[in-house]
């Protein structure tokens, strides 16, 4: 597989950019505040202070930072990059957290994308979703104006790199952009089970091996798809 | 676009929410989480994903109804409403330039450091010597042979949509070892050891 | 007219040193196309380690008669695609220091790969255990000093060929577990990559006896004041013995590595001696006055490379900003160049035959 790095090729203009490692298992979530990030050596002391708390609850936690959000609630645990921010250290965070809670139990992994790239043209957007969804079926049971909300593609894929590993599915979403005008939209979600055979480190090593690789794999995809709906 | 809570009873669930839940409701839609109707309901084993993208939740959630087969990944269900809870009207990144650095020697206000290119990853590693750069005071005590660090090279647009230039070096928090992850490190060891005496073939 | 891809007759021995890549690797010829490799590189921009490119380039199943690969450093930077060549040369053997036998060494590497930030330092090194134990082959061949390492008799065969370390001495395998020893995580230390220990206290070197040919391959050894340790040891026990008619030279050239009795008692009169160089460290090696103190011990001095190549293009904002924040910039991986000897051991000569490809040159000629 080839892939293009922190950086999706110059032929599309990435305008919005933020990744996410989110994690099924189980959370108390009255204990990520940002100040048990900093003494665990996981934020600098700078950020923790200045970290803005929604809520912390044994039910739910959200705080974010100048970088990046955190949310928990008893079954979920997400760190998102904020768009403005680099979304490199996310890996380090999340699999040193779990580094250190060495006993969480791990239930599943998505490593996630969410990119809006901005197409040059309405004429090439609307050739995007043309080309995803073409619409000469429909238009002949619909009425009005026909156009593509959401495409959603799944993909169960035996191992990106290690044929051995098992429950792994990649999710890819399309739509017009919310944020960007003459947008395109994709959401990237790189599905990790636990493995049968083993415990919590099994995701935490997938968070640590994977976690690069699905991000370039993510602009790869949409890159792909863009350049090909615009031929 | 209607509202969030519209948009959940539009697409058929039971509307007999009570106004307490639809409180609880949209604070959790505020917070991008999934909805607490679908723990009340009869939809709440179905996979309720919740996308970033407003016109994504409506799709979803529809084909979560209508196919309740469709197997949708349970980690793609918590992800915060960027949005909503991060919106900084046109702000956004530009990366130029990723590279993750290892630092190897420190040399008084100086730090040599190893490079490797994050954007173009078939480009050599390069060693470095950072001579003028702006660390947070936060990171100073992290410049020690073997830190790692990013340094990222880009263009920010602002809210008021002016575009600057940025360069930052940002030193990565890793965690500290554990007794018990030394243990296990330490056990891992000595059993690799006495794996690589065993008996083995010699070439003749 | 031969080239790059000619492979050597089966009763011709070789020598063949790369470098440098990230690291530098050295081939040896054992005849009848079998094959032992020195450490390991990886060219810059390919995947495959150089030693699995040359070899395969010959298309005549090399690869499978590689009887021995050995790791004269555990560092990265040394072994790069070691664990791609071994997986390549199922019948290979392994050889490594003693020194990293130890429990010091494999509890090093177990931490090491537990770390969240990965790319340790000490990958390759873990990639090389899996592989091995992927295919069941325990007990590396452990060197130490005057140990033979591979003994090939003449029945058979084109020639006899015998492998040896001389290095490490005891001493410095004492010295090199005192090093892994500080190198080993403390509780409540944040996780860290190791960096590129110096000096190499677990460096081997090796003497090949290939007929009436021998050659003395430095690996990174260096000069210590001490009786017991660095070249100073693998003198006492090997001085006047069959003088080597090729010398890799060690570490680069470094004056840290240099030692005149190695030339007077150890070495032929003009011995073909061949340096790679290093970008790492605080200085490049070898500099032009090493060079010139080479060149004057021999007329046949050659070196691998003149440099690593051009750096890449960059953005011009990413150029400026670069310019404006380091005060130096070294590229570390390059085209690896090739310095090829050959001798033929049919009519009993010692006279060798030298190839020079992509950017290895003969020093002598140019040095004023």
């Amino acid at each position: 597989m080839k892939y293009s790095g922190f950086q999706i090729m110059a032929r599309h203009v990435l305008e919005v950019n933020s990744a996410s490692i989110v994690l099924a298992g189980s959370f108390n979530p009255a204990i990520f505040q940002p100040q048990w990030f900093v003494r665990q050596n996981l934020l600098p002391a700078e950020e923790g202070e200045k970290a803005e708390i929604r809520v912390i609850t044994p039910q739910i936690a959200e705080f974010q930072t100048e970088r990046l959000i955190i949310q928990v609630t008893p079954e979920r645990f997400a760190a998102v990059s904020k768009p403005d921010a680099n979304p490199a250290p996310l890996r380090d965070l999340v699999a040193g957290t779990f580094f250190t809670l060495e006993h969480t139990p791990l239930k599943a992994l998505g490593l996630n994308r969410d990119m809006h790239f901005a197409m040059p043209s309405e004429e090439a957007w609307n050739q995007v979703g043309d080309r995803l969804v073409p619409k000469d079926v429909w238009k002949e049971i619909l009425r009005g104006r026909i156009g593509m909300r959401s495409l959603l593609i799944q993909a169960e894929v035996p191992g990106f790199s290690d044929p051995s590993q098992e429950g792994t599915r990649l999710t890819v979403r399309v739509e017009p952009s919310a944020k960007v005008k003459f947008g395109v939209y994709f959401q990237t979600n790189e599905h990790h089970e636990e493995s049968k055979n083993s415990a919590s480190d099994n995701i935490t090593e997938r968070i640590r091996t994977r976690w690069e690789d699905a991000y370039n794999y993510a602009a790869e995809i949409a890159d792909y798809i863009l350049s090909w709906a615009t031929k | 676009m209607p509202p969030k809570s519209q948009i959940t009873s539009f697409l058929g669930l039971p509307n007999r929410t009570s106004s307490d839940q639809i409180e609880k409701t949209r604070l959790l839609f505020e917070l991008g989480l999934p909805s607490i109707s679908d723990a009340n309901n009869e939809w709440s084993n179905r996979p309720n994903v919740l996308a970033t993208n407003q016109i994504g939740n409506l799709a979803s959630t529809a084909r979560a109804i209508s196919n309740p087969e469709a197997s949708v990944p349970r980690t793609v269900k918590v992800e915060p409403d960027v949005p909503e809870t991060t919106k900084q009207a046109g702000a956004s990144l530009q990366i130029k330039q990723l590279w993750e650095g290892t630092v190897t020697e420190v040399r008084g206000e100086t730090f040599v450091a190893i490079l490797n290119d994050k954007s173009q990853p078939s480009s050599p590693a390069e060693q470095v010597e950072f001579e003028a750069v702006e660390l947070r005071v936060d990171d100073l005590p992290l410049v020690v042979p073997g830190s790692v660090f990013y340094w990222m090279i880009g263009t920010e647009r602002t809210p008021s949509g002016q575009v600057r230039n940025i360069s930052n070096v940002e030193f990565s928090r890793l965690p500290v070892w554990t007794r018990s992850s030394l243990k296990t490190a330490s056990e891992k060891g000595s059993r690799a050891k006495q794996w690589f005496h065993a008996n083995g073939s010699y070439p003749s | 007219m031969p080239t790059e891809a000619t492979p050597p007759k089966v009763d011709e021995f070789e020598i063949s040193i790369f470098g440098p890549g990230r690291g530098e690797c050295v081939l040896i010829h054992l005849g009848s196309n079998e094959w032992c490799v020195i450490d390991s590189c990886v060219s810059r921009g390919r995947t495959d380690p150089v030693a699995v490119e040359y070899l395969r380039s010959f298309n005549n199943d090399a690869l499978a008669n590689v009887r021995l690969v050995i790791a004269t450093h555990w560092h990265d930077d040394h072994i790069g695609g070691m664990a791609a060549l071994l997986s390549h040369a199922p019948n290979a053997a392994f050889c490594c220091s003693m020194a990293l036998g130890s429990g010091e060494f494999t509890t090093l590497v177990s931490a090491a790969t537990a770390t969240i930030a990965g790319h340790s330092g000490i990958d390759e090194f873990a990639m090389i255990l899996d592989e091995l134990d992927a295919r069941g082959q325990r007990a590396p061949v452990f060197a130490v000093e005057n140990k033979s390492l591979l003994s090939l008799s003449g029945v058979g065969r084109s020639f006899p060929i015998a492998l040896e370390s001389l290095s490490p001495s005891n001493p410095t395998i004492r010295l090199a577990l005192t090093q892994m020893r500080s190198l080993l995580p403390q509780v409540n230390q944040p996780q860290r990559r190791i960096v590129n220990p110096r000096p190499n206290h677990t460096s081997v070197v090796i003497s090949v006896n290939a007929g009436p040919i021998r050659a003395l391959l430095g690996a990174d050894l260096e000069h210590t004041a001490h009786a017991d340790q660095g070249w100073t040891a693998v003198l006492t026990c090997h001085r006047d013995t069959v003088p080597a008619h090729l010398f890799k030279v060690p570490h680069h050239g470094s004056p840290t590595s240099d030692n005149i009795n190695i030339w007077k008692h150890m070495l032929d009169k003009s011995p073909v001696a061949v340096v790679t160089p290093f970008s790492g460290g605080s200085v490049r090696l070898p500099q032009e006055s090493d060079l010139r103190r080479l060149s004057d011990r021999t007329p046949a001095l050659y070196c691998t490379a003149t440099g690593s190549g051009r750096p890449p293009n960059r953005d011009p904002l990413v150029a400026r900003e670069m310019k404006r924040q380091l005060s130096s910039r070294r590229i570390l991986a390059g085209q690896p160049g090739h310095v090829r000897i050959r001798w033929s051991t049919a009519n009993g000569t010692v006279t060798p035959q030298i190839e020079t490809f992509n950017g290895a040159y003969h020093v002598n000629p140019t040095i004023k």
